[in-house]
């Protein structure tokens, strides 16, 4: 069956009954518009013969806006041909100045790859001189100097900024000296924790470029999210217009919500979607429709590998044809796997988001995503992945038993209506932005009254004076420690450096097989975890808390494990507080506490252990709600089975409001909190200092109760299961109804 | 001592007699060593830094210059001193100044930390970066000199071994920036002194250093005094600036009063130098005698010896004997012989035993023959 045929033949399977939304998006033509005056012939020439005849319309605003002296950010879809908006005005600018640079920032280093293929093609057929470079980790050492001196067109990331370029400034003189265009894609991405970072490189970036003299342009590039400009606005701090009409030509693409069927209608127990998931690949595959599977974290692509890769053999498929593709592997394995599915030798992929940025990796027909891929933006990332433009392809999202998925699966006009969602960020939490100005004093000493973009830091540079980091002289704020202030930052995570994964399976050839956060590897890599990578299991022997490595040993086991983290919150300051909606700031404290060996395929409880890691305390903000006293009718043990509830569905649905995954979000229920007095619910950053979650939250609050309120009404549980208010206790007592009375108290009074 | 209105200036003349006068032919004549020195030095510079870091990123300070020169019979060292780091532009640029005066900079492992370091500095400040176009760099020719006989080629290694003087409280490097974070906090001269002394020492040794060099490389009988393991070195760094003919004369005075291993290392340069300039009878005697002397040596001779009797003089027999021999020393040696080296030898006896035959060789030994024909004559 060709995917025609399938989306036929699944409408009207037996799968049609668990289909609750679907809708087919039809074919758009092309909208094509002339080439801007402005820019060079020799370039017009060199696409003609490449068989480009006119830009699209998105494509020639953008470029005529960059050529115009004017940031701009270009939201349109994937495949859309984004990358000619800014490569253009970039060979435009080299074409009439061979002096000029541009400076080219992508989240990951394959992208970077894929990016300087492109671009070369584009040169190539120009016949100019212009040198393009990558200039990475993987970047030998002996070649990193003519990238410095001769680079035109330097493709890099935002890590390699902060750390390799910026504190060498002096040597990289002549690109920053000449900086004509920085061009920023995956915008989208550069928020949170990270893109409150990133937004702190560009502010040392622009400073070090202003010292040098030049005033670089912006080209931004991003997937839809409701907010680009303002993202971009913060991110860059100047002026930016958005191009967000796109004009590219799409193919024909059917879109299904698909939510596996009840087995126990009390509990409101649902097929698991991870299962679901699989027995739907394997009908693609098996149809030899080229299948992407998205699924949500790095357990979950390892286990569905497992499971296909049974499944194929048992297909007489050969194991290979489905492969697995996450952050955690090394660059070849990446590369290996890339090709394969070029190449057509892999039909199935298993992936998490690494996958989802704009990586070519051929083409695609069905699109399968475990779960609600956790941001809107993500889901048209990941249903952009497949689809051609001759024919028609399938998006499928499987929805999982949790609230929001089951919150979404019902309304899908929050997904497929217009953007509402927001790329938050927050350059001035302060523990990034202390970080930033460390790493720009010791880039180039600070003035009295300088600003750090437009950050305000008067007292912090004082701080930094007291603490003997900083030397004021004459007006000037020197860097005068040995220490190396970039090394000491990793923008990916808001605290301490990764941990290292060693494979101790044969002494005489012990290895690094990848490697994972801090707060991740307390409850994935503690002693006695398994850990999962490649398919295969390793048992970790001891995680070595202060070296920052585990190490690991393979093993053949018919279980995993999950551990359980302890938390504790106390409230510090009150910013603002209005009725029963607070946000402040709050400490939190952590400890990994026990895990759970689960038995594979049956996901019974085999066993448990402890874990032995120190506590961790972080100061963050948070939005909390109260919900008054008890209740006269209620149990002490109900209600708080029923604020557990509230706080279960509160915290599931908060993230899509936010553009955060559950895990930048905690959450804390206590039916009297010391310092509220009554029964209350925090989310709160899981980021220390916070990246903006609570504030937006705080703001979002009548949306957010709504939504809550709604789910918990609609959903046809009895009395609470895992997609409303939590699996039942067993207790048998009305957790839900609890819950619900709970949350009428949050509704405005009509 | 003297305290300039930007930065601290301190100087210091040290008497040297006539050996002030004698450095500037000293730098011409060791610059002269290098293909690219041919002009007369008239001018040159010693340049020393002291700096708050080993890497030359932004966040690196040069915090003392050392500069040395001649003036009239004295030797000058002239420091800048950073007391306030926000006078650093007028510090950069009062080095700058002094440094173009001159038409040669002479350093101790410049190439690779103080150019860098300065140009770091002066980028940061946008100044001009404009330096001598001539740079000698005495940690190379040092080295070659005698990395055999010291471990470490520092300078003050050099100092105590070479020079003979020793350092009454010297300042370790690491423990620089820390005294200079301490002064600007404290404000305590004393504490930061001895970084000065230990920079003025420094400039003053580097010169005393390139003295030194090109005396010995001038004159054998100076050098003569140095020993034979210092002669080698020597013999090494001529023979390396193309100077080959006096290096011979370095390697035969170094056999006088040689250990066995320095006997071996001369007598086997002796024998390259030969074979080169095609002295096949005189090579053959001075390999030969290498392995009395050496194990470690032996191999290499007796390789070198398989070579001239199977491409010059035409002896396959001859050849095969060394080959052969040279494969037993190089397992009998103390240093583990490398794969490659064992396989080429290998190919060699397999070659040289078709060849010595008198029958012509078979088809399949002249396959053979030049699957493993690895060098040629």
């Amino acid at each position: 069956m060709n995917t025609a045929q399938f989306v036929e033949w699944f409408r009207a399977s037996d799968h049609a009954r668990n289909i609750w939304w679907t809708q087919s998006v039809p074919a758009r033509p092309a909208c094509y518009a002339d080439w801007p005056a402005a820019l060079d012939d020799r370039i017009v020439t060199a696409l003609r013969r490449r068989g480009i005849e006119r830009p699209y319309t998105h494509q020639a605003t953008a470029i005529e806006r960059a050529l115009n002296g004017e940031n701009c950010v270009v939201v349109t879809p994937t495949a859309s041909g984004k990358t000619l908006c800014y490569n253009l005005p970039v060979l435009n600018a080299l074409l009439s100045d061979s002096e000029s640079r541009a400076l080219y920032l992508f989240p990951t280093k394959a992208l970077a790859q894929d990016q300087l293929a492109e671009l070369q093609g584009l040169i190539d057929g120009l016949q100019v001189d212009v040198k393009t470079y990558t200039y990475d980790g993987d970047t030998p050492a002996n070649a990193r100097r003519v990238v410095r001196q001769a680079g035109h067109v330097v493709i890099t990331n935002p890590d390699m900024l902060h750390t390799g370029i910026l504190p060498n400034h002096t040597q990289w003189h002549r690109l920053f000296a000449n900086l004509r265009f920085i061009v920023i894609d995956e915008m989208h991405v550069y928020r949170g924790v990270f893109g409150s970072h990133v937004a702190n490189v560009l502010r040392r970036l622009k400073r070090i470029c202003r010292h040098y003299g030049a005033s670089p342009r912006f080209v931004l590039a991003s997937a839809s999210i409701a907010n680009p400009e303002a993202l971009a606005r913060r991110l860059i701090e100047e002026d930016v217009v958005a191009v967000v009409e796109s004009g590219a030509p799409v193919g024909e693409k059917h879109l299904i919500f698909y939510n596996p069927p009840v087995v126990n209608r009390a509990l409101g127990i649902r097929t698991g979607s991870i299962g679901t998931a699989r027995r739907l690949a394997m009908e693609t595959i098996a149809n030899r429709i080229h299948t992407i599977v998205f699924a949500r974290s790095r357990l979950s692509v390892e286990l569905l590998l497992r499971y296909l890769r049974a499944d194929a053999r048992q297909a007489r498929l050969p194991e290979t044809v489905v492969q697995g593709y996450r952050g955690g592997y090394l660059p070849n394995e990446r590369r290996a796997i890339e090709r394969g599915l070029r190449e057509g030798s892999v039909l199935g992929v298993v992936s998490t988001n690494a996958l989802e940025l704009g990586i070519d990796i051929g083409s695609l027909d069905a699109c399968i995503m475990v779960g609600y891929p956790g941001t809107v933006a993500s889901t048209w990332q990941q249903i952009g992945r497949v689809g051609r433009r001759e024919t028609p392809s399938l998006a499928i999202l499987v929805a999982a038993s949790t609230p929001l998925d089951q919150f979404l699966v019902g309304h899908p006009d929050y997904v497929f209506g217009a953007a509402i969602e927001s790329g938050l960020i927050n350059p001035d939490n302060l523990l990034i932005l202390a970080s930033h100005v460390k790493c720009a004093a010791f880039e180039l000493p600070f003035r009295d009254g300088d600003r750090f973009g437009n950050a305000s830091i008067d007292s912090l540079l004082q701080h930094l004076a007291e603490q003997r980091i900083l030397y004021r002289s004459g007006d000037c704020w020197y860097w005068m420690t040995e220490s190396f202030p970039a090394q000491e930052v990793s923008l990916r995570t808001a605290a301490g450096e990764n941990v290292v994964i060693v494979d101790q399976t044969d002494p005489q050839a012990v290895r690094v097989i990848g490697e994972m956060d801090r707060p991740s590897a307390a409850t994935m890599l503690h002693d006695e975890a398994i850990y999962l990578h490649g398919a295969r299991q390793y048992e970790v022997l001891r995680l070595d808390w202060e070296e920052k490595k585990a190490y690991v040993r393979q093993v053949e086991v018919d279980y995993y494990t999950d551990a359980n983290l302890a938390v504790r919150l106390a409230v510090l300051d009150r910013f603002v507080q209005e009725g029963q909606r607070a946000w402040g700031e709050v400490s939190v404290t952590f400890l990994a506490t026990i895990f759970k060996k689960i038995k594979l395929e049956t996901h019974e409880n085999v066993g448990w252990g402890k874990i032995r890691l120190p506590e961790d305390t972080f100061h963050t903000s948070a939005y909390w709600v109260t919900l008054g006293d008890g209740s006269a009718e209620r149990t002490p043990a109900a209600v708080e089975r029923g604020l557990a509830g509230v706080a279960h569905v509160l915290a599931n649905i908060a993230p899509f409001f936010l553009m955060c995954s559950p895990g930048d979000l905690g959450v804390y229920a206590e039916t009297r909190s010391p310092f509220t007095g009554e029964a209350t619910v925090f989310l709160y950053d899981a980021v220390p200092g916070g990246v903006g979650f609570a504030e937006k939250l705080y703001a979002s609050h009548w949306q957010l109760v709504a939504a809550a309120a709604d789910l918990v009404r609609g959903c046809r549980c009895e009395d609470g299961c895992p997609s409303c208010v939590g699996a039942p206790t067993g207790e048998g007592d009305g957790t839900k109804a609890v819950a619900t009375e709970l949350l009428k108290r949050l509704l405005p009074v009509r | 001592m003297n305290v300039d209105d930007s930065t601290t200036l301190y100087e210091s003349r040290v008497p040297l007699g006539a050996a002030a006068g004698a450095i500037a032919g000293a730098i011409s004549g060791l610059l002269s060593l290098d293909a690219n020195g041919p002009d007369a030095v008239s001018k040159p510079v010693f340049l020393d830094l002291e700096t708050t870091g080993l890497r030359p990123d932004a966040g690196t300070l040069v915090i003392v210059a050392g500069l040395g020169f001649v003036d009239g019979g004295d030797f000058v060292v002239r420091q800048w001193f950073l007391h306030e780091p926000a006078t650093e532009p007028a510090f950069l640029g009062a080095i700058a100044r002094l440094i173009g005066e001159f038409d040669t900079l002479v350093t101790f492992n410049g190439k690779c930390f103080d150019v860098p370091m300065l140009i770091n500095r002066l980028r940061l400040h946008r100044l001009s970066e404009v330096l001598p176009g001539r740079h000698l760099d005495l940690l190379y020719p040092a080295r070659r000199i005698w990395r055999r006989r010291l471990r470490r080629s520092d300078l003050s290694t050099l100092e105590a071994h070479v020079l003979g003087t020793v350092r009454e409280r010297d300042v370790p490097g690491y423990e620089i920036p820390g005294r200079y974070f301490a002064f600007l906090h404290e404000r305590q001269e004393g504490a930061f002194t001895p970084v000065l002394e230990h920079n003025q020492q420094d400039v003053v040794s580097m010169a005393r250093l390139a003295l030194t060099i090109d005396r010995f490389v001038g004159s054998l009988d100076a050098a003569r005094q140095a020993g034979p393991s210092d002669l080698l070195g020597l013999g090494r760094l001529l023979e390396s600036t193309g100077r080959a003919g006096r290096a011979v004369s370095y390697y035969e005075m170094a056999l006088i009063g040689a250990s066995a291993t320095e006997r071996a290392d001369a007598l086997s340069r002796l024998a390259d130098l030969a074979r080169k300039s095609n002295e096949l009878d005189r090579a053959i005697q001075l390999y030969a005698a290498v392995s009395d002397y050496s194990t470690n040596q032996a191999a290499s001779a007796a390789i070198a010896l398989a070579k001239i009797f199977e491409h010059h003089t035409r002896q396959p027999e001859r050849a095969l004997t060394y080959a052969r021999r040279a494969f037993a020393l190089m397992g009998a040696g103390p240093q583990n012989c490398p794969a490659w080296a064992m396989q080429d030898v290998l190919r060699r006896i397999a070659r040289l035993e078709v060849k010595a035959r008198t029958a012509p060789p078979s088809v399949e030994e002249l396959r053979q023959l030049v699957e493993t024909q690895v060098d040629s004559p």
